[in-house]
């Protein structure tokens, strides 16, 4: 029996797609329209590729394990742990991530998400300097001018050109795609460089070196700036910074190619900067490309709940936050960690030998539906329902715009939320506090 | 030949996130690309084998020859392989070097391993049903 489901969303990145259409044949998965390449992916690829239950490891051998016991084991471990890492939570609904931060509080344990390695840097710059942002629906209707920075959405966010900038219609342009310019800078040549109207190719790590030179011409002192910064020609550091002044409103877009790269948060804060100096000429806005679907999420749940966005420490008995000191990558480095609980990530595949030889000494319990480089790192790992398959939740689009995933298949999994208040009830139960 | 290497989303690793084991994700993620000429400096040519190595340690990858690449530079996907070599220090940010790896590459013989194989040289003990 065939079945179309429309207005899906689409649980893979920042962009939150709100209008993927399903097809169903008998109950499985056998048509996506409208979701890129990495969305139809997801969807496609999930039959058949999910483990079948938990699995634990037992010296070099993995035996299966049923929920009830894979629970009791993962309450265990993380009550008795001293320094328990909770880590991941960026693919999961924001209900189980604030059991998250609560099971944190109730454990003396750190609570960090996958933000300390895409965008805790610019959230480090945001507290420094303030987020000039706005709603995606604000650039789509508004922007003609685009900066695409240290960010390939061509392959990372493959419909965020076509929903919100170059190729989306907009309410207040005759013929949008025509009337708006696009500039992308970057240390590579990348597909979205091929459609920019100006490509900047820098040196690697000349991020905070071009900005610098940018706020400079724009404070009318391009008299100071050398030939070349940073591998750019200081013609093309005046023409880009003469487009960006004749805007009449402008949207810079950053990636981990600003973040990740020396200088990190300084980059950031400097590309605010730079945007801020803008705002004395026209309007001109700047958001990260969040890259999961809903680690923006993890941001405001913990937030909310604790009064910081990522790498909450609750050893003291109160929130301490301290990136550098209190993130994942840094506690596993030291060695620090007696227990992981990885939610919904994958620290074996993006996280430094260092962390990930770490986490094979210590227990770690991961939640996830596939197979993944964690998976040969860890203790136990108890599969759940997908977010957006058969799990519906919150999750925050990448500018902070809260959208509600749908449940389209029912598959007998039960969902992380579910299996997360399950340990925090056992735990609170086993600490005498029922 | 030092090369700084560079890493980020390709379209082909990031419609294999939930086929980590695949070996079309272990295929796309440790293949490095790199100037032609460099690779003609190193002897090696498209599709042969180097070892990159950082700190005492070596990860095998497979090359690939990309005119757009810089020379004394290489493009790795993100994943496994790239951050075989990434370092665990965050200059107090929280946020390793993912971006800059400086890595001696070199011709080699020897194979490439699974994604299992090399979380197993972690200390991990790979999964295979």
């Amino acid at each position: 029996m065939e079945d179309k489901i429309r207005h899906v969303i689409c649980p893979y990145c920042g962009c939150l797609c709100d209008d993927i259409l399903i097809e169903l044949t008998d109950g499985k998965i056998t048509g996506v329209e409208n979701a890129c390449t990495l969305g139809a992916h997801k969807f496609l690829d999930d039959g058949g590729n999910r483990l079948k239950g938990p699995i634990m490891r037992k010296g070099d051998e993995w035996v299966d394990v049923s929920y009830e016991e894979a629970i009791e084991y993962a309450a265990a471990v993380l009550a008795e742990a001293d320094r328990p890492l909770l880590y991941g939570w960026s693919g999961c609904v924001t209900e189980t991530q604030a059991i998250g931060a609560h099971l944190a509080e109730l454990i003396g344990g750190v609570v960090d998400s996958t933000t300390s390695v895409c965008h805790g840097p610019s959230i480090l710059a945001i507290q420094e300097v303030g987020h000039p942002g706005c709603t995606l629906g604000q650039v789509k209707n508004r922007a003609d001018t685009l900066i695409y920075w240290g960010s390939n959405p061509i392959e990372a966010h493959p419909r965020h050109l076509s929903r919100y900038t170059n190729y989306a219609d907009a309410y207040f342009f005759h013929n949008a795609f025509r009337e708006r310019r696009v500039i992308v800078v970057d240390v590579r040549k990348t597909p979205t460089t091929e459609i920019a109207t100006e490509f900047v190719q820098l040196e690697q790590g000349g991020d905070y070196h071009v900005l610098s030179a940018l706020r400079a011409i724009l404070r009318g002192r391009d008299d100071i700036i050398p030939d070349v910064v940073a591998g750019v020609p200081k013609a093309q550091l005046i023409r880009v910074a003469d487009i960006c002044k004749q805007a009449k409103f402008g949207a810079l877009f950053f990636g981990v190619g600003v973040t990740m790269t020396g200088g990190k948060y300084k980059n950031i804060r400097n590309a605010i900067e730079f945007v801020d100096e803008l705002n004395r000429h026209t309007k001109w806005t700047i958001s990260p490309m969040r890259g999961h679907s809903n680690v923006y999420g993890s941001n405001e749940v913990f937030t909310w709940i604790s009064g910081y966005p990522f790498a909450v420490d609750y050893s003291r008995g109160i929130a301490f936050y301290n990136p550098g000191e209190t993130t994942a990558v840094d506690i596993l480095a030291r060695g620090e960690a007696d227990a992981a609980l990885i939610m919904a990530s994958d620290p074996g595949a993006h996280f430094p030998r260092i962390c990930c030889e770490h986490l094979a000494k210590i227990p770690t319990i991961l939640f996830d539906p596939y197979q993944s480089a964690t998976t040969h790192l860890c203790t136990l790992q108890i599969p759940s329902a997908v977010n957006g398959i058969d799990a519906a939740g919150t999750a925050y689009r990448m500018d902070g715009i809260p959208i509600r995933t749908r449940k389209f298949l029912e598959t007998g999994y039960p969902t992380d939320t579910s299996l997360m208040q399950q340990i925090y009830d056992r735990i609170r139960e086993v600490k005498g506090h029922a | 030949m030092k090369i700084r290497i560079n890493t980020g989303r390709t379209v082909t690793q990031g419609s294999h996130v939930d086929r980590k084991n695949s070996p079309e994700y272990s295929k796309e993620t440790s293949t490095i690309h790199l100037n032609p000429v460099d690779m003609m400096e190193m002897g090696v040519d498209d599709g042969e084998r180097v070892k990159a190595k950082t700190d005492g340690m070596t990860v095998v990858l497979r090359v690939i020859s990309n005119e757009t690449i810089i020379r004394g530079t290489g493009f790795l996907p993100l994943g496994p392989y790239a951050n075989f070599l990434v370092g665990g220090t965050t200059h107090s940010t929280g946020m390793p070097d993912f971006k800059g790896t400086e890595a001696d590459i070199e011709a080699t013989g020897d194979i490439i391993l699974s994604v299992g194989e090399l979380m197993r040289s972690l200390g991990g003990v790979p999964y295979g049903r």
